[in-house]
């Protein structure tokens, strides 16, 4: 099937949430065990995802980030106030019972997080947080999604190193105007 | 003498039904009132042999649809280029490195070697579809990036076909900054990839709009992945057309499928040509 894979912004939250949902089924090979957990007066968690350690409480950014953090603290609350609940539910939707064993975790998706946003957030909170940028493309119908993980430490440790003239020359681009850190950097994201 | 309707039909119209799309639901691209020439330039980063058999089965199909079809093969060498890859068909010299592929009841496809000069051959292409009111393809078996469509006033299109490891990648997309350099981001390009498995290939496809869009402000077009069968393996052994073969190929099923994507989207101009023009 052809797609045009333009930056897309979606309308509707919901859809939103459920590709951010397939993302972490997909890529992060997580298990969602709930959605739209809660309420809005007392916190909402968007999605609620395990892996055989952690308990990952997901908010999504569907309007801007200072919104979706407060929504995030709101949900990680609500999650307090209401484990045995949420176990109950776990028990008979995924058959999963070792909830209370696994760390809880806080994820934030977001298509504009603040920059520095990932080191000031692990200072501030003494349980494990992670921050995806992402961008949707493609349309309303068929959208995908690509999302990075905002990590300190990946952005503060040195890039890997390439040499640049020898891929150069094995490639054939020498007269190609790329820069190095154009061919670093590319090489980096398909680095999978 | 007044000529009577024929009760039987000539082998034009018989093949025309027979052979072609034109008795369906109607061709993508109508015919104009003025004639016009779509240059598609088609690259295949990792094989030429590949490259070549793209470049004759898309050329015979756009016959197959009545459309006035070139090549300008820039690939020519012994037993290699377009005109080798259609070798099992009906294929004649006609002088001053031109060449005539016969389809008999379909248009003929003719082919021009890097002898000629390209400006002044899609200038008289021009003059020749202007004047016979059509829709004509120059289909171009690239040799490096066609570097000589440039400056020419034409449409610019390129299938750039590649492999998905990350160096293949990366020359694609050192092809894909140059093309849109060159023609002032007017060019439209679609990828295809190579690739064994599809459900890799579509996250590819994703990362890689990503990077186009970062450094390029560029929305990738991906029609998807090459799938190459026994079938299209025998084919390019044989030098034989996929495309009107009447066996069940999923190559042959993909390839027409991606053609119609194509023709798809050079019928509706994009906002850049728009604003261009």
């Amino acid at each position: 099937m052809t797609k045009i894979l333009k930056p897309l912004t979606l309308s509707k939250g919901r859809r939103l949430i459920e590709i951010c949902s397939d993302f972490l089924v997909d890529a992060m090979d997580l298990k969602v065990i709930g959605q739209g957990l809660g309420s809005r007066e007392t916190g909402v968690i968007d999605i609620l995802a395990i892996d055989k350690d952690k308990l990952y409480i997901t908010t999504v950014d569907t309007s801007d980030f200072s919104d979706a953090l407060f929504r995030s603290i709101l949900a990680y609350r609500w999650y307090k106030e209401n484990r045995g609940l949420i176990e109950k539910l776990s028990t008979s939707l995924s058959g999963t019972d070792n909830l209370r064993a696994l760390e809880p975790s806080l994820v934030v998706f977001s298509p504009s997080p603040p920059q520095g946003i990932y080191s000031a957030l692990k200072e501030l909170f003494s349980l494990p947080v992670y921050v995806f940028r992402f961008t949707l493309f493609g349309s309303e119908t068929s959208p995908e999604i690509f999302a990075e993980e905002m990590d300190a430490s990946l952005s503060t440790s040195k890039p890997t190193d390439f040499d640049t003239a020898s891929i150069r020359k094995e490639l054939g681009i020498e007269a190609s105007n790329l820069t190095d850190e154009e061919i670093k950097e590319f090489l980096e994201t398909f680095r999978g | 003498m007044i000529k009577k309707p024929d009760a039987s039909r000539g082998i034009e119209e018989v093949s025309r039904y027979f052979l072609t799309g034109a008795r369906k639901e109607g061709n993508l691209i109508q015919a104009s009132s003025e004639g016009n020439v779509h240059t598609l330039s088609i690259i295949h980063l990792n094989s030429i042999s590949t490259q070549a058999f793209l470049v004759a089965n898309m050329a015979i199909e756009l016959s197959r649809r009545r459309f006035n079809t070139y090549i300008w093969d820039c690939q020519d060498q012994v037993d290699m280029g377009a005109r080798h890859m259609m070798s099992g068909l009906s294929v004649k010299s006609e002088g001053n490195a031109e060449y005539r592929v016969q389809l008999y009841g379909l248009p003929d496809i003719r082919i021009y070697t890097p002898r000629h000069e390209h400006k002044m051959l899609i200038k008289a292409l021009e003059k020749t579809c202007n004047t016979l009111h059509k829709e004509c393809f120059v289909l171009v078996n690239d040799n490096k990036g066609a570097e000589f469509i440039h400056g020419i006033d034409a449409s610019m299109y390129y299938v750039l076909i590649t492999q998905t490891d990350r160096m293949s990648l990366l020359r694609c997309y050192v092809q894909v900054k140059s093309m849109l350099l060159r023609t002032d981001s007017r060019a439209k390009i679609f990828i295809i990839f190579d690739a064994r498995e599809e459900g890799l290939a579509h996250k590819i496809s994703v990362e890689l709009s990503y990077f186009l869009y970062k450094k390029l402000s560029y929305p990738l077009i991906y029609l998807g992945c090459l799938t190459r069968d026994e079938y299209m393996m025998q084919c390019i052994e044989n030098r034989m057309p996929i495309v009107t073969s009447s066996d069940a190929s999923m190559a042959k099923g993909k390839l027409i499928f991606m053609l119609d994507r194509i023709l798809g989207e050079i019928k509706t101009p994009t906002t850049n040509e728009a604003s261009a023009r």
